[in-house]
């Protein structure tokens, strides 16, 4: 309880008051939500690449530093999944 | 990069999970830029249905599909949850991406599947599908990091008008994430009762 109070705390600090929130896309439809998802993944990508090669070590290639990232990312994620599975594999929830 | 990998494992296993004839719902960023939410985050999170085929004849045919576990075994059990991680390496290019299947084994999973809504990819001849955006609320809650409860804000302010709201309370409450929702909820409206609750 205290870990969520916490989080809570940290997010008041992150998330923005409705009125300073990002534009929503509602005016799109789904799909074209969907598409913009891609192109905001797609510039991440060579905003991605344009950091690496300030990065790179002597001797180190971008596939490998991107395959070092990436795993730092899988990282989280499957911490995220096995705290999923806690809650949801909880025989007291339903 | 990475994204262009993304999409490529995201497409490679929606043609798996179609053709397989397995009922399945995205949980990641298609699911959250779907629902008006749009965030860089290269998840390939799926939640399958594992109702009307063994796990075994599942993995079988994940793996003649070219995913490669990545644990042996490969299926993680957590209480009553299971779910199985593989890694899919897209052609011509050496970087293995992971790919995460939940399996819907609880009720509210397989609620959570029927409720599912089907859309599309730009150019892609296939059907996807995504969680409701109730779903996917408490799956952000059930993450349990700041990130995903930031997400389940942002997914409140984006749809608020189209929330069931006795639906999201309902399912939170049995799966003992009310104290999770209300806490977002104010996060997201800090001057507002949520719909169908008392201030």
């Amino acid at each position: 309880m205290r870990r969520t109070r916490n989080a809570e705390s940290v997010m008041s600090q992150l998330l923005p008051h409705p009125d300073n929130g990002p534009p929503l896309h509602s005016h799109l439809s789904p799909e074209k939500r969907i598409e913009a998802w891609i192109e905001l993944m797609k510039f991440g990508d060579v905003c991605f690449l344009a950091g690496l090669q300030h990065r790179l070590q002597p001797g180190q290639d971008a596939l490998s530093a991107a395959r070092e990232s990436y795993a730092r990312y899988t990282e989280a994620q499957d911490e995220k999944l096995l705290k999923m599975a806690h809650r949801f594999g909880d025989r007291h929830g339903r | 990069m990475v994204g262009n990998l993304v999409l490529c494992a995201l497409r490679h296993v929606a043609e798996l999970l179609n053709r397989e004839g397995i009922e399945w719902a995205i949980a990641g960023g298609v699911a959250l830029s779907f629902w008006d939410h749009t965030r860089n985050t290269k998840d390939a999170d799926f939640l399958i249905a594992v109702d009307n085929r063994s796990v075994d004849d599942i993995l079988a045919a994940f793996q003649a599909a070219g995913l490669r576990p990545k644990r042996t075994p490969p299926v993680v059990t957590v209480g009553e949850q299971r779910f199985v991680q593989f890694w899919y390496e897209p052609p011509e290019i050496d970087f293995e991406i992971q790919v995460d299947f939940l399996f819907a084994e609880r009720a509210f999973q397989q609620r959570a599947i029927e409720r599912r809504l089907p859309t599309s990819m730009p150019d892609w001849d296939l059907k996807l599908y995504v969680l409701a955006c109730e779903d996917l609320i408490v799956f952000k809650l059930a993450a349990g990091r700041i990130i995903d409860f930031a997400d389940a804000a942002a997914l409140l302010r984006a749809n608020r008008s189209l929330i069931d709201f006795t639906l999201l309370r309902s399912e939170c409450q049995q799966l003992l994430l009310a104290t999770e929702l209300d806490q977002v909820w104010h996060e997201a409206f800090p001057d507002a009762a949520m719909p169908g609750v008392d201030a």
